[in-house]
């Protein structure tokens, strides 16, 4: 069941996945379950939904986004990587709702994992979102913008911090950073536990957690040269002054305190020494 | 309508590289103003006397010539194994077509995840660490550990009677200077070619573009010369003799592409100078 975030703007939709070591992006031992996001962002009748979600969890991603947008809905998406995780349930959504937009970075389109059929009907509907890149490849600035409804935008950026192309979104209007596949260590003790991390909810993060979920991806972190990576992150977090910080996987966290204290343990993460 | 829709495979290809391996390779297409290019994302096929592994299945646009060619390979059997180095897309965006085609199928290598990408090819699903071996008649294949890579669980895998190590993304390159793109590229009629036969061989500067961009971590971690030791230590140890990665041409000369790819892996690195 999906939880609003913010009435009438913002919704996250997904399940939860076990941690019992079939899965690569978390340390080895950990326990626990991990939710999966999705996230809705409406605006009137005007929908974006910001990543897919696991194909493991199809039926309450349709099931969800029926109800949030109405059993076979007009909906636009933008995938933060052209990974798995993110990309999987395109093929099912577009079966059971009308995908009016999809916004991807990278070369490789996704509607040509579909049949021959479908993937006619839906390519031009593919939109590049880094179609400008930098010229030596280095964080995008705020360029693109996907507009949600008209005077709401979701504000897109290639982040210095990630493995593969990946992209983050900026939604000012409920002060939403959608961070892809960082910031994922928030996890739950059962399967139905609480996806959101608020001052309602005791805290037990440490930064050893958020270290060891971020360097099962980003192995390469312990041996880096981190100073810019923390440089941009803190100027990144001065600027917007996100209220929300939304992943693709692990707990949303939201509120003020919250996203400063996550960003701490962000930062002191990427400083190794420390950890 | 399918020239429109699928990926190219070069008339090149497939082609013989060794011993029991073959080079197959659909080749993604960029149509620039003046002409056009070509990026390879290649499959290789194993075959034994009475077993067969494809390494990677192509990006799922490539399905029906991949599977095409697979008919014309393996002649009316059955394939045995695919071994998806990592799970990218381009590396295997057709595990739910190969397991339609061939329902017996045994999926193996470092199988983390794929039980949430694919919960439908769950019992295919044959998890196996580097050291492990997998018999196919006169021939074998040697999972190994992959000592360049992006996402964790990527494996690398080897055949010790043709000498071929397989590198998924290690070891790719592009060697068109002045293009701006992520994919290694080259022009038609060179999809089918190995390193040494390469009217232009592959430069530094084309090395440490595609290493910078698609092993983007090598902008951060100065230690290209000690991932490059490893991997000449795991070249001697197990007496390589070609390395096949995914996204580039097939490298028949490793001891002189090398350097280069080693040279090109450190002048992707950017803060020299915040070094202490």
């Amino acid at each position: 069941m999906f939880n609003t975030l913010h009435a009438g703007k913002l919704a996250v939709l997904g399940g939860s996945i076990p941690l019992d070591g079939r899965v690569s992006w978390v340390s080895r031992g950990a326990t626990g379950f991990q939710p999966s996001n999705a996230y809705l962002l409406t605006d009137g009748s005007s929908s974006l939904l910001i990543d897919s979600g696991l194909a493991v969890h199809t039926e309450e991603i349709l099931d969800d986004l029926a109800g949030l947008i109405g059993e076979g809905g007009g909906v636009s998406i933008f995938f933060t990587r052209p990974e798995m995780d993110c990309v999987s349930n395109l093929e099912p959504i577009a079966g059971r709702f009308d995908i009016e937009r999809l916004f991807t970075g990278g070369v490789i389109n996704p509607f040509d994992a579909f049949d021959d059929l479908s993937r006619l009907a839906l390519r031009g509907r593919r939109h590049q979102i880094d179609a400008q890149r930098t010229e030596e490849g280095d964080s995008m600035a705020r360029a693109a913008e996907i507009e949600i409804a008209p005077g709401r935008v979701l504000e897109v950026e290639s982040p210095l911090l990630r493995l593969l192309p990946t992209f983050w979104g900026w939604d000012k209007e409920t002060g939403t950073l959608f961070t892809s596949d960082t910031f994922t260590h928030g996890v739950m003790d059962r399967p139905d536990g609480q996806r959101i991390i608020d001052s309602t909810v005791e805290d037990t993060t440490t930064v050893e957690q958020v270290a060891g979920h971020l360097y099962a991806k980003y192995e390469w972190i312990p041996r880096s040269t981190c100073e810019p990576l923390r440089e941009w992150l803190r100027d990144k977090f001065d600027t917007l002054a996100p209220e929300v910080i939304a992943p693709s996987r692990g707990c949303v966290l939201k509120g003020r305190d919250v996203v400063q204290r996550h960003l701490e343990f962000m930062l002191d993460a990427l400083t190794p020494q420390l950890v | 309508m399918e020239e429109q829709l699928i990926e190219t495979m070069s008339s090149d290809l497939p082609r013989s590289v060794a011993k029991g391996v073959t080079w197959m390779s659909s080749c993604l297409p960029f149509h620039l103003a003046d002409r056009v290019i070509h990026g390879h994302n290649s499959t290789y096929l194993v075959q034994g006397e009475h077993s067969s592994i494809l390494v990677d299945t192509g990006n799922p646009s490539s399905w029906p010539i991949i599977s095409r060619t697979l008919d014309a390979l393996l002649d009316g059997r059955q394939l045995t194994y695919v071994f998806p180095t990592h799970p990218e897309l381009p590396h295997t965006g057709n595990l739910p077509r190969l397991v339609e085609k061939y329902p017996d199928i045994k999926v193996v290598g470092d199988i983390r995840d794929y039980h949430l990408f694919y919960p439908q090819i769950v019992p295919n699903l044959h998890a196996k660490v580097p050291g492990d071996r997998i018999e196919l008649g006169g021939q074998e294949f040697t999972v190994v550990e992959a000592l360049i890579r992006d996402l964790p669980n990527t494996q690398w895998g080897f055949v010790p009677e043709a000498g071929v190590l397989f590198t998924a993304d290690g070891f790719c390159y592009m060697h068109r200077p002045e293009l701006d793109d992520e994919d290694p590229v080259h022009l038609p009629g060179e999809c089918g070619l190995t390193t040494s036969e390469l009217r232009e061989p592959v430069a530094v500067e084309n090395a440490a573009f595609f290493t910078g961009s698609a092993l983007y971590w090598a902008r951060f971690a100065n230690d290209a010369d000690a991932v490059y030791d490893r991997v000449l230590h795991l070249i001697d140890d197990l007496g390589v003799k070609s390395v096949a990665p995914t996204h580039g041409n097939f490298i028949s000369n490793i001891r002189d592409v090398e350097p280069i790819i080693r040279a090109g892996h450190k002048r992707a690195y950017r803060y020299e100078t915040a070094q202490p």
